[in-house]
């Protein structure tokens, strides 16, 4: 259960930081020039001069962070599912956990609500000396 | 709870479960469906052969004021209109067969274009300061390009040198309206159109091949995302199966074994009371 924590925690984590990069800095710079964004969004905050160095640090960020984040995303639903799966999770507690993932700031408190739920009930098996699972 | 004669996985309290996972599921795959079609149109923009098309007038394809546009890119366009000497520029760092040269631009005035600028690219030179002037008019036909945006910065902005032909900084030297693109002319009637006062004197003819790709990342991360939807598509399938069969197991375990609910069957005697439950 441990190692099972740590791993989703790190990966919680590292997808909650380059979220926020992506979303709240990324995006932000890349698009926020004035014009429309995205073919649906019809105007943005003219924050950002088109083709200046903010604009293009944006770009980049959103450009390889964008895909990148994607994977590394993937690997945080695995380690979030098999937690899920250990702890015994409801399938609500588990979906709401998952998505909250993809939400800036709040996958920390998704983070946060899920850790201390499994340090609650795996009290004993986390607790320092614990050394083999009781099993289920 | 009465045992209920619908199938486990039938019964109304799986149904959210089957719900979420198939809008999971479908919005997944739908989503990598747009990226794999976003990566397959560029691919077939690139695969097409603009260049060779019959030129066409420049206002028919750009007009000035316009954005450009997107699947036209090489595509060739006929012009008439007035060197603008005074306004000649030229991009540096052009590499032709390992040879370090100058793209030598004059903006022309179109005939039509009510004074915007068309920045003409007039050719290649390994040596931009032995280049004649552009005067007069000048009538042909040439390959329409949109800005570039390498992320080159210009190092010296006060000189007529510019890194790449980015528009924006087309504007800021030329300060006037221009065309959102440019012409590489045609200067050796590549195109079938004849070209008059080409003032190509010291140039050699740049073709659409030396033009810079723009933006060629673009696709690939669109292939990109589209395999990452896929595989979050089979994820979210997984994790539907995984609860749709939790509910079932627990739905045996109740129903079955209601003496001892704390035993959970094996894997065997799963697999056996599935053959049962097919076979009856």
């Amino acid at each position: 259960m441990r190692g099972t924590l740590l791993r989703y925690r790190v990966m919680a984590t590292i997808v909650g930081v380059l979220l926020i990069v992506l979303i709240l800095v990324g995006v932000p710079l890349a698009n926020f020039d004035g014009s429309s964004m995205w073919g649906f969004i019809p105007s943005t905050p003219g924050w950002v001069t088109p083709d200046s160095g903010a604009q293009q640090l944006g770009e980049g960020i959103t450009h390889y962070l964008g895909v990148a984040h994607g994977w590394l995303y993937m690997i945080f639903l695995v380690t979030a599912f098999l937690l899920a799966r250990k702890a015994l999770w409801e399938p609500g507690f588990t979906v709401v956990v998952l998505l909250c993932g993809t939400i800036p700031v709040l996958s920390f408190w998704a983070e946060h609500k899920a850790t201390t739920r499994v340090r609650q009930e795996y009290a004993d098996e986390l607790a320092p000396g614990a050394t083999s699972q009781p099993s289920a | 709870m009465p045992p209920s004669r619908l199938h486990p996985v039938l019964r109304p309290r799986v149904w959210p479960i089957h719900l979420l996972g198939l809008v999971a599921v479908a919005v997944a795959v739908s989503l990598g469906m747009w990226q794999y079609g976003a990566w397959q149109a560029h691919r077939e923009l690139a695969a097409a052969e603009v260049t060779t098309q019959d030129p066409v007038p420049l206002s028919d394809l750009l007009p000035p004021g316009e954005g450009f546009p997107g699947a036209d890119v090489g595509a060739p366009a006929e012009i008439t209109g007035t060197w603008r000497d005074d306004l000649t520029f030229s991009v540096d760092d052009r590499r032709v067969d390992g040879v370090a040269g100058s793209w030598v631009v004059t903006p022309v005035e179109t005939a039509d274009g009510g004074g915007a600028l068309l920045p003409v690219v007039r050719g290649w030179t390994s040596e931009p300061d032995a280049v004649g002037p552009a005067i007069g008019t000048v009538s042909g036909a040439g390959w329409l390009q949109p800005g570039e945006g390498t992320g080159a910065v210009d190092d010296e902005p006060d000189d007529r040198v510019l890194p790449q032909l980015r528009l924006a900084d087309v504007v800021r030297l030329l300060d006037a309206d221009i065309y959102q693109g440019y012409l590489v002319l045609d200067i050796d009637g590549e195109t079938g159109v004849p070209v008059s006062n080409a003032a190509a004197e010291g140039l050699s003819a740049v073709t659409p091949e030396q033009v810079p790709e723009v933006a060629p990342n673009t696709s690939l991360r669109n292939l990109l995302y589209a395999i990452e939807w896929w595989v979050f598509a089979a994820f979210a399938a997984f994790v539907w199966w995984r609860f749709a069969r939790d509910e079932v197991d627990r739905a045996r375990v109740a129903e079955e074994l209601p003496a001892d609910v704390g035993e959970v069957p094996s894997p065997e005697e799963r697999a056996q009371e599935a053959a049962v439950a097919s076979s009856s």
